[in-house]
């Protein structure tokens, strides 16, 4: 069974093109997506998924508000977060929010994102 | 000052010594007039002036003081003078010549005071005004250049992270409308960005050179 992916990115064309890159790299299902982190935290809550890749800028809840209740609600899932605002002040942020991981949204998220994901995905406690 | 000088306010001492009321010397009593109100509890001096203030206040004063007492042109003593929660300063002015209606000559000790406290307290205000005004400054600028980022982000940043995916994928039909959103964007946000400012020859004159790019391969 393959490893299951929450998008929560509230830009429809994004939420598409990653859900393309993970559809043809293969092994990972997007269970679901949402335009806004608290949606995106029901559906945490309800999918209970193995991922969640969760964006910073968003309407209702940004990013840094929606970690602690992804986390809270589903307690087994990796958040990886992926933003166009990658300075050191931001990923300290995300990181002592609970993130598993930190990905910018750059030029280089096609090679990047993949590895990452699996790499957060074996260091989960068995 | 009234008809006769003598009897306005009463006599009072000064540093401590009794002035005469005649002469102006040492050994009689001159009245001081009665807006100053003096309680002498002894002089102190000038380098003394920062024991003696509020403690918090002490980095003002001497950029208080000094300047007042270097524009008395005078080499004359000043006494510091504390009652109650007042801190006065009290300069001896050179003495003049007055004249009562009864053509009587009396020598009269000018005295200037100046309330330290008032003094420092008007500073503390401009300081704090001044640190408001920039603390506002810096505020507006942080909650504008958020705005920019947040709009940069939406508007282009994107399209553009979008676009480079799609060509990743082989998807040039989506990359290419990706691009054309984030030219579009980039297109509103100027005209946002210039909707007051004046259009007129030198407006939108360029401060840099444009960047050089190097074509691959050359």
């Amino acid at each position: 069974m393959n490893p299951t992916v929450l998008l929560v990115d509230d830009d429809a064309d994004v939420r598409g093109v990653i859900r393309a890159l993970l559809a043809d790299e293969g092994g990972f299902d997007v269970v679901g997506q949402a335009p806004d982190g608290a949606l995106g935290i029901s559906l945490a809550a309800h999918l209970q998924p193995d991922v969640v890749l969760l964006d910073l800028a968003m309407p209702v809840m940004d990013g840094l508000s929606v970690l602690p209740g992804i986390r809270r609600v589903a307690p087994e899932a990796r958040v990886v977060v992926l933003s166009a605002f990658g300075t050191d002040r931001t990923v300290r942020a995300a990181m002592a929010g609970g993130a598993a991981a930190f990905v910018h949204k750059g030029a280089e998220l096609a090679e990047e994102l993949v590895s990452v994901l699996r790499e957060v995905l074996a260091a989960r406690p068995v | 000052m009234g008809s006769n000088p003598v009897a306005v306010g009463g006599p009072e001492t000064v540093n401590g010594r009794s002035m005469d009321e005649g002469s102006g010397e040492p050994g009689g009593t001159l009245p001081v007039p009665a807006w100053i109100s003096v309680t002498l509890l002894g002089s102190v001096a000038i380098g003394s002036l920062i024991d003696l203030a509020v403690p918090d206040k002490a980095a003002l004063l001497p950029l208080v003081v000094a300047p007042f007492v270097a524009a008395l042109l005078l080499p004359v003593p000043a006494t510091l003078v504390v009652a109650g929660v007042s801190l006065t300063l009290i300069v001896a002015l050179p003495q003049a010549i007055v004249t009562d209606s009864g053509f009587q000559y009396f020598r009269l000790a000018a005295v200037a005071a100046l309330d330290i406290l008032a003094v420092v307290a008007a500073g503390q205000r401009q300081h704090l005004a001044e640190t408001r005004a920039r603390l506002i400054r810096e505020r507006e600028r942080t909650v504008l250049s958020r705005r920019h980022a947040l709009e940069l982000n939406d508007h282009i940043y994107q399209s553009l992270f979008t676009s480079r995916l799609w060509a990743d994928l082989g998807e040039v039909e989506r990359a290419d409308a990706a691009f054309d959103r984030a030219l579009l964007g980039t297109a509103e946000l100027l005209a946002d960005l210039l909707v007051d400012v004046p259009v007129h020859p030198g407006a939108l004159l360029r401060t840099l050179p444009p960047p050089v790019v190097q074509e691959a391969g050359a």
